[in-house]
């Protein structure tokens, strides 16, 4: 076993080098005067390069341009799209999993589907659609649209999930509760969402990540005030020539966001495990 | 008083062919045990969940301590159920589990908390399980988990407690020791409680009244002696008593009836209940039923005795169970322990008269023969 502790590390190892690498070139680069961005590769700080904090200071100065709008837009996005998808998402979806709906030929499972599909076009056919539509509802350019944009992309997928979440937990849990004394909402609240939380937690997390890694929703239906920081980074780039240390400092920024939503969220991913045998 | 009365309760799902709850009707004392004794499928569970408010009855009412519940959200029923998969939220512990419906919204204000704390205990310690409460029900066995449901049940004291199969998952010793702790726990809290199962055996030990139900109907009600000893339909014969009643073919002529070549004087069979349909036509067709513990087995030819051969030894512990075939009919027969009998080995039967029961081979129903001339 000892061996076999061994092999584990070393894979583990390689696969952190891995996985860690371009973090850290981005987390130097940020650090990194021009010259020695372009002077060959320089890799350890105080030995190789003296730090600088020149790409921060224009990041949150006078320089930075839109930089903390942007990334305000970007938190904002993203938190209320996936808080509305998992909140719509998650009622969508009990009602799929308690109820049977037959809306003309369409049963549970077609209804299902038909929400799925909304997903499998390429987002690029839904955003001109939307494009047009945001026009005449004069939505482009507006926080209210791009909420609503994310959540419009999102809801299938949350749907998708967190329907099969629903359908595990026995429906004689609910019936309990009623007995118990619980009206309706309160057993939703009681009962069905905190043993449905791993599930919520997943929704929301793919919700925050699609609305925080996109770009172009974000290109085509906002030209000003609505811009998210991946349009940012973009703009960096599209200068004369990339600054690199401000699009690496920019990047390190755009990680913290999500890395935050995974640590605090993991917490109720992990309670499935906990919890267990719910039959 | 009479705690449950329900009347002309029908159900009936969509795409059911047969309604799965047929124009029931029945009444509960307070304080009573009832049990519906019936086979998978007889409708126990639609029964349950329509006087608890979960399922919608299509007609007929259901009413607690006199008032009406049509209409009444299961919430505010006051009603406790143990399900049969327990139903335990997995995701408290024994605690809070049981402590949730003292907390409910309808009970708000009701109890402090530590009057609540103080319930909790002493559920747990009524039902020997203080020393799990900070567990989750996860890390409880099937019994455990069975006493925690039945704590939950019980904590508030509802007016009214439903049983849905709740020892039926369990092992045989487990399940014999619950069965002398739920009449027990019935006894000491006085709970009205209705209980639902498969197994006959729960009806005799546990009922003060029982409901023989099938296919949505119940065919006999009342006390399990009474079903025991005057089966109004061949279901219910059936249905109590373990090994199962023998029915025979038999035939009705003028004042007796002919089983297996045995003459049995009509004037002697037992009682009967009052309103049992008498036979309108004679001679006629009849099915006999003895219970093996009635059967006589006897060793050596005997007047009036039908001889058979052994086709099986089954020994119970306190007492055997012989196989013996007559005239190409298979008679079961209780006989005490200890007896070595073969395979083939001849053996002699007697049907006392005062035991056998007829019924309707077509209808089922138990029927009333009258001596005739």
């Amino acid at each position: 076993m000892r061996t076999g502790g061994w092999t584990r590390r070393v894979i583990l190892f390689c696969w952190a080098l891995f996985a860690l690498g371009p973090v850290y070139w981005t987390l130097i680069t940020a650090f990194k005067r021009q010259v020695d961005i372009y002077d060959g590769p320089r890799f350890i700080p105080f030995v190789d390069f003296k730090p600088t904090l020149q790409a921060w200071r224009t990041l949150f100065g006078d320089g930075g341009g839109g930089f903390l709008h942007m990334f305000w837009n970007s938190v904002m996005f993203a938190t209320a799209s996936s808080a509305l998808s998992v909140l719509l998402g998650g009622f969508a979806a009990y009602g799929l999993a308690r109820y049977r709906y037959s809306y003309g030929p369409m049963r549970n499972d077609d209804l299902s589907f038909l929400i799925v599909s909304q997903r499998i076009m390429p987002p690029i056919v839904s955003v001109l659609a939307l494009y047009l539509i945001f026009i005449n509802l004069r939505l482009l350019d507006n926080a209210a649209g791009m909420i609503l944009a994310y959540t419009a992309m999102n809801l299938p997928l949350a749907v998708y999930l967190l329907r099969s979440f629903f359908e595990a937990i026995p429906v004689e849990l609910e019936q309990a509760a009623a007995l118990d004394g619980y009206p309706p909402w309160q057993r939703l609240a009681r009962v069905v969402f905190p043993l449905a939380a791993p599930g919520l937690a997943a929704a929301f997390l793919l919700s925050f990540f699609f609305a925080w890694n996109d770009f172009l929703f974000s290109l085509i239906l906002s030209f000003n005030k609505a811009q998210t920081l991946p349009l940012y980074i973009t703009y960096l780039n599209t200068q004369s020539q990339p600054l690199w240390w401000q699009i690496s400092a920019v990047g390190l920024v755009a990680l913290i966001p999500p890395a935050i939503v995974t640590v605090v969220l993991d917490r109720f991913m992990a309670r499935q495990v906990l919890i267990g045998g719910i039959r | 008083m009479a705690a449950l009365t329900v009347t002309a309760l029908t159900k009936r799902y969509p795409g059911g062919e047969a309604p799965a709850v047929d124009d029931l009707s029945f009444t509960l004392e307070t304080g009573q045990f009832g049990v519906l004794l019936g086979p998978s499928g007889a409708g126990k569970t639609t029964t349950l969940s329509l006087i608890a408010g979960i399922t919608p009855p299509d007609s007929g009412e259901v009413a607690l301590d006199g008032d009406p519940l049509d209409g009444v959200p299961p919430e505010q029923r006051d009603i406790a159920m143990v399900f049969e998969n327990y139903a335990l939220y997995p995701h408290m512990s024994v605690r809070r589990n049981i402590a949730f419906p003292l907390r409910a919204p309808v009970r708000a204000g009701s109890m402090s908390r530590s009057q609540i704390d103080q319930r909790v205990q002493e559920v747990a310690r009524t039902l020997r399980i203080t020393e799990l409460l900070d567990r989750l029900p996860s890390q409880l066995s099937g019994g455990q988990r069975q006493r925690v449901a039945l704590g939950r049940a019980l904590a508030r004291r509802p007016r009214l407690l439903l049983l849905d199969e709740p020892i039926t998952h369990l092992d045989a010793k487990l399940r014999h020791e619950m069965r002398t702790e739920l009449k027990r726990i019935q006894r000491e809290l006085g709970v009205t409680t209705l209980y639902a199962t498969p197994d006959q055996a729960d009806a005799l030990a546990l009922a003060d009244l029982v409901i023989v139900l099938g296919q949505g109907r119940a065919w006999q009600l009342g006390p399990p002696d009474d079903l025991f000893r005057r089966p109004a339909h061949v279901r219910v014969a059936q249905s109590l008593g373990d090994p199962r009643m023998n029915l025979l073919a038999g035939l009705l002529i003028d004042d007796r009836v002919r089983v297996l070549g045995q003459d049995l004087p009509v004037a002697e069979l037992p009682d009967l209940l009052p309103d049992t349909r008498p036979v309108t036509r004679y001679p006629a067709e009849v099915l006999a039923g003895i219970r093996p513990a009635h059967v006589e087995v006897l060793t050596t030819p005997q007047p009036a005795a039908m001889a058979g051969r052994v086709l099986l030894h089954h020994r119970l512990g306190h007492k055997d169970v012989l196989h013996v075939e007559v005239d190409g009919e298979l008679v079961r027969a209780v006989t005490p322990a200890g007896e070595e009998r073969q395979p083939g080995d001849p053996i002699w039967l007697r049907f006392p008269a005062k035991h056998v029961h007829l019924f309707d081979p077509g209808t089922g129903w138990a029927l009333r023969a009258e001596a005739r001339r």
